[in-house]
């Protein structure tokens, strides 16, 4: 069997129970049964197993350095083959296979550069897809980068679309997800391959995972992202509302730097779900314009066929007001900019 | 794409231009120096969802434009049909006339992003 057709094949023996493997102390134990399977020449299932224990026994530096050995390895002696395959048969897959042993490689721009191939070439093959996320994913983990967290939960998304139950899809969205501390929607993309391959050793680390973290309280991906990032969680309670005196058929809400909810004009809806969605605009638009390269974010205006959102950062937070007509916008700028009875609101 | 893109880079105070999927992924750009056709793609789907999630929430359909002005500069996004015209201009730049141009463009875009999925 060539190395391609290794590369490509779903090791049985990895289907085999490991999760003993996997109990809190056994590293030495799981790094012995690693170097044994490498050295009768099971090097994928050896990296797989070390692949699933570096999961579930995070930050284990020994067990990254040699999975990152093994895996370097494992494409070096690959990407000849990997290499011919693409210019003899091309095929998106190909493509793939090769972006993600360039990348182990060291070699980005090459792994880019296949993986973009391998979408133009079949745009609805998941593959390049997957292998772009890894590549974000990887680098989400292991740099703490939240655009490549981002770009990873995109690619994911699209790859995911594809193919509803792919394994590695899978595998990843739920890795990036435990990453982003949300144990119950990591269960939730779970549960297929739980039943498909119960024994595989990442779905059983992933799975394991997900009972160590507290259950988050959002499905919002974009909340996750933000409190991942900023380590906090908005706090919105009503009874310490304040009311923002406003014109006649506006609804405006005032976030404070916490991006948690502090004052509604009167018959704007304060409902936990209005909060939470104005909370992540808040804080994705603050986030959005440094990292684009624009500086800070002022102001943002939406415009849709049946009314305007207007929203102001301010130096203690951020204010959003809705009018259901488009007519009021200019008028409605002017009054955010304004003193807007300030004084009563407090 | 890219010629459309590049008359929308040739109206006064546009500093840059792309086209995206609705998920962040990029299409086409024509972006000036120091910006990042990956980085603005995902920021500016981010908070065009944001923005959409809340403007449905209002009650309202997903909003046509969204415009975010900050203190380096002005990005207008421009809804197209599965897709989404970017443009990049510098800050505080008023766009009367050049948002009769970009909304003609787009409307274009939309006809080819038309052909393209027939």
């Amino acid at each position: 069997m060539g190395i391609i057709e290794s590369w490509m094949k779903n090791s049985t023996r990895a289907e085999k129970n490991h999760s003993q493997l996997f109990t809190p102390g056994c590293e030495s134990l799981l790094l012995e049964a690693v170097r044994d399977l490498d050295q009768v020449g099971e090097r994928l299932v050896a990296i797989q197993l070390l692949r699933a224990g570096t999961v579930g026994f995070h930050p284990w530096d020994d067990g990254e350095a040699v999975l990152e050995q093994l895996q370097r390895s494992r494409a070096r002696e690959a990407i000849a083959d990997l290499q011919d395959a693409v210019e003899l048969n091309y095929s998106a897959s190909d493509a793939a296979q090769l972006s993600e042993a360039l990348d182990r490689l060291g070699d980005t721009a090459g792994a880019t550069l296949w993986a973009r191939a391998a979408i133009q070439e079949d745009p609805c093959n998941p593959e390049g897809y997957l292998a772009i996320a890894r590549t974000y994913l990887r680098r989400f983990r292991r740099d703490e980068d939240s655009l490549a967290g981002l770009h990873a939960l995109r690619y994911l998304t699209k790859a995911c679309q594809l193919q509803t139950v792919h394994s590695e899809c899978l595998r990843s969205l739920a890795m990036l997800l435990l990453l982003l501390k949300a144990p119950l929607a990591a269960a939730k993309v779970l549960r297929p391959l739980r039943k498909l391959v119960p024994h595989d050793p990442m779905v059983l680390a992933l799975n394991s995972l997900t009972s160590r973290f507290p259950a988050e309280n959002t499905s919002n991906i974009q909340e996750l992202f933000l409190r991942w990032e900023t380590g906090t969680t908005p706090q919105h309670s009503i009874d310490n509302m304040t009311s923002i005196p406003c014109p006649e058929g506006v609804d405006a809400w005032e976030l404070d730097e916490s991006r948690s909810l502090v004052a509604t004009s009167s018959g704007a809806n304060q409902s936990g779900d209005t909060a939470e969605l104005l909370s992540v605009l808040a804080g994705t638009l603050t986030r959005a314009t440094p990292r684009m390269g624009l500086g800070e974010f002022c102001k943002v205006t939406a415009r849709g066929r049946s009314g305007v959102l207007i929203g102001r950062a301010e130096s203690s937070g951020m204010i959003f007001c809705h009018s259901s007509r488009n007519s009021v916008e200019p008028s409605l700028s002017r009054w955010l900019e304004g003193d807007r009875g300030r004084e009563m609101s407090r | 794409m890219i010629q459309l893109l590049q008359q929308v880079n040739e109206l006064p105070g546009v500093l840059g231009s792309m086209v995206m999927t609705a998920d962040g992924l990029p299409v086409a750009s024509l972006l000036g120096a120091g910006l990042d056709e990956d980085c603005v793609a995902a920021y500016a789907s981010s908070s065009s969802i944001a923005v959409g999630r809340v403007a449905t929430h209002c009650g309202e359909e997903a909003p046509d434009e969204v415009i975010l002005e900050s203190e380096g500069g002005t990005l207008l996004l421009k809804q197209i049909e599965g897709a989404t015209l970017a443009v990049i201009t510098h800050p505080g730049l008023e766009m009367n006339t050049g948002m009769v141009e970009i909304r003609s463009i787009a409307k274009r875009l939309h006809q080819i992003i038309e052909i393209q999925n027939k």
